[in-house]
């Protein structure tokens, strides 16, 4: 009944040997999974997240390629003739797929020098977003207003890349204007009392707050702020209005733009 | 005692705790209290009100309100010192203690100096015969403020405090401050000077008693720019029980340790 299993598909390959092949082929493929679903959990609270990533794509992808180097003598197919047909059949392919290749390498050489990590804010190639993803072929990024898009992983290394978690802190800075008649000192007292009482604005490095230029409408106060890199755009719009408040408070104004204009002598005007 | 809490509460229990500066402080009401209760502690009041089937916690004062329903018949709260670490939330595993005036250590010696730390307190839920309280709460009576240790690049953000270096047990106001003897040993063979004293969450060993909260530290200068620091499991004084840990230790490369290696 089971004769057929014996018949022969191509050359010596038949069809028992191409039902193990595929068998191989979906344990390794169920085998990888399972161990990347193990070292998820088992590492999950000792290693980082990225690293963690990296190590089960490795471990993943490892297995799949063993078994498909174990598999390929059964189905007919020696690896050193691979080499040697290959060689040709790359060359077609490789012109093909230049930027798969592109971007396969390239995935590798992120993997290696990460200037990213999965959740990382970054912005590339001019797009804003947190990190969702590492993968061999291309990067995923969620952008601040929720929408998924997939870099290909060739922009993300050629790309100027900003990354704006990389370091555990960084500085944001504002302009404050104040009306040339109104007391500087006061203001930026007042400023830095307000730095002072924010609890994610770091005492070290420690803030800066002094009059930076006497603007053509206002006397211009530099306030420059370091918090931590996940918390410091909350402090930054939480503290702008608190200092506007303040400021207006303590009866000093914060000019609008003005120009003061001087009219003519008045026997000048008293001519035709 | 806050407004909107002591006249429309039916509760058992009532206490309040307020601190007297040069005068004998009353017991601080650590430990547990028996649902429903009400307690007045300095300028926040904390209730646990029965509402039907369940209980109504409920905190008010320096600037928060705090509330949350409580799915029991009955259980404890438990008023609990932690490490002063989780305000702001989730941000910073290290206390950076910077010293007020700068301390010069002998060389090769052992010296001690207290130091005050920012308590926090923690409301635990408990059941009586049940190991382990489920924390509902966490507040504290002083400011949080966070500083960077090291640099921008590689640096530390810790939970900052500024403390005055004593020689002898200090006066506080126990439910805002903690008291940490500090035994600075100096292994240089030359005078060091120490301006502050960076520790880890992990493995902080607070003792609490009625009228004060301890922590007992050990920082070992090792060579220039790099010290050690790491708790000692013991009170500073006998009678002292020993509050839970909430960064209790994982690893065991987690177990209080330190390395500064950014100066001290």
């Amino acid at each position: 009944m089971l004769d057929w299993l014996d018949h022969i598909v191509y050359g010596r390959v038949t069809w028992l040997t191409l039902i193990v092949a595929l068998l191989i082929f979906f344990a390794a493929l169920l085998l990888s999974k399972l161990i990347t679903i193990h070292l998820r959990r088992v590492l999950k609270d000792k290693i980082s997240k990225e690293n963690l990533e990296i190590l089960s794509k490795i471990s993943s992808y490892g297995i799949l390629v063993f078994a498909i180097i174990w598999i390929l003598p059964t189905i007919g197919m020696e690896p050193s003739g691979l080499m040697v047909a290959g060689g040709i059949v790359a060359l077609a392919i490789g012109f093909a797929s230049q930027s798969i290749i592109g971007n396969l390498i390239s995935g590798l050489f992120l993997m290696g020098e990460r200037p990213v990590k999965i959740s990382d804010l970054v912005e590339i190639s001019g797009i804003l977003g947190y990190v969702e993803d590492i993968h061999i072929i291309s990067t995923s990024i969620r952008t601040l207003d929720g929408n998924f898009v997939r870099i290909p992983n060739e922009t993300v290394f050629t790309s100027s890349i900003t990354n704006y978690t990389s370091d555990p802190v960084r500085r944001f800075e504002y302009k404050v204007g104040i009306s040339y008649a109104d007391d500087a000192d006061k203001a930026m007292a007042i400023i830095k009392g307000l730095i002072k009482d924010h609890p994610l604005a770091l005492v070290n490095p420690a803030p800066q707050v002094y009059v930076e230029n006497l603007g053509d409408n206002s006397v211009d106060i530099m306030v420059r702020i370091w918090s931590t890199s996940t918390g410091w755009f909350a402090v930054k719009m939480e503290l702008l209005w608190k200092i506007k408040m303040a400021i207006e408070a303590a009866g000093i104004e914060i000019p609008f733009p003005q120009r003061v204009v001087w009219f003519g002598e008045a026997e000048n005007s008293e001519k035709p | 005692m806050a407004k909107g809490i002591a006249g429309d509460v039916d509760t058992t229990q009532r206490i309040s705790w307020s601190y007297k500066e040069g005068q004998q402080a009353d017991k601080i009401p650590w430990g547990p209290h028996k649902l429903p209760v009400l307690l007045d502690l300095e300028d926040i009041s904390i209730a646990v009100e029965k509402n039907n089937q369940s209980f109504l916690y409920r905190r008010y004062g320096a600037g928060e309100n705090v509330e949350k329903i409580i799915l029991a018949n009955k259980g404890i709260l438990t008023l609990n010192p932690v490490e002063p670490l989780h305000k702001p939330a989730e941000i910073s595993n290290y206390l950076l203690i910077e010293f007020d005036q700068l301390v010069i250590v002998e060389p090769r010696s052992k010296q001690e100096v207290y130091l005050t730390f920012p308590l926090e307190v923690a409301c635990l839920l408990e059941q009586s015969g049940v190991v382990g309280g489920h924390l509902i709460d966490i507040f504290s009576f002083c400011c949080s403020k966070l500083t960077l240790y090291g640099n921008v690049k590689n640096g530390l953000v810790c939970r900052y405090w500024k403390s005055l270096a004593y020689t002898a047990l200090p006066a506080i106001n126990p439910l805002e401050q903690g008291i940490m003897k500090l035994e600075i040993h100096n292994s240089l063979g030359r005078w060091t000077e120490v301006r502050r004293a960076v520790f880890s969450a992990f493995g902080m060993k607070l003792y609490y008693g009625t009228d004060m909260v301890s922590l007992d530290a050990t920082m070992k200068i090792n060579k220039e720019l790099n010290a050690e620091t790491n708790f000692n499991d013991k009170p500073l004084r006998k009678g002292m029980s020993k509050a839970v840990e909430q960064f209790a230790p994982r690893l065991i490369g987690l177990q209080g340790r330190m390395v500064m290696e950014e100066g001290y």
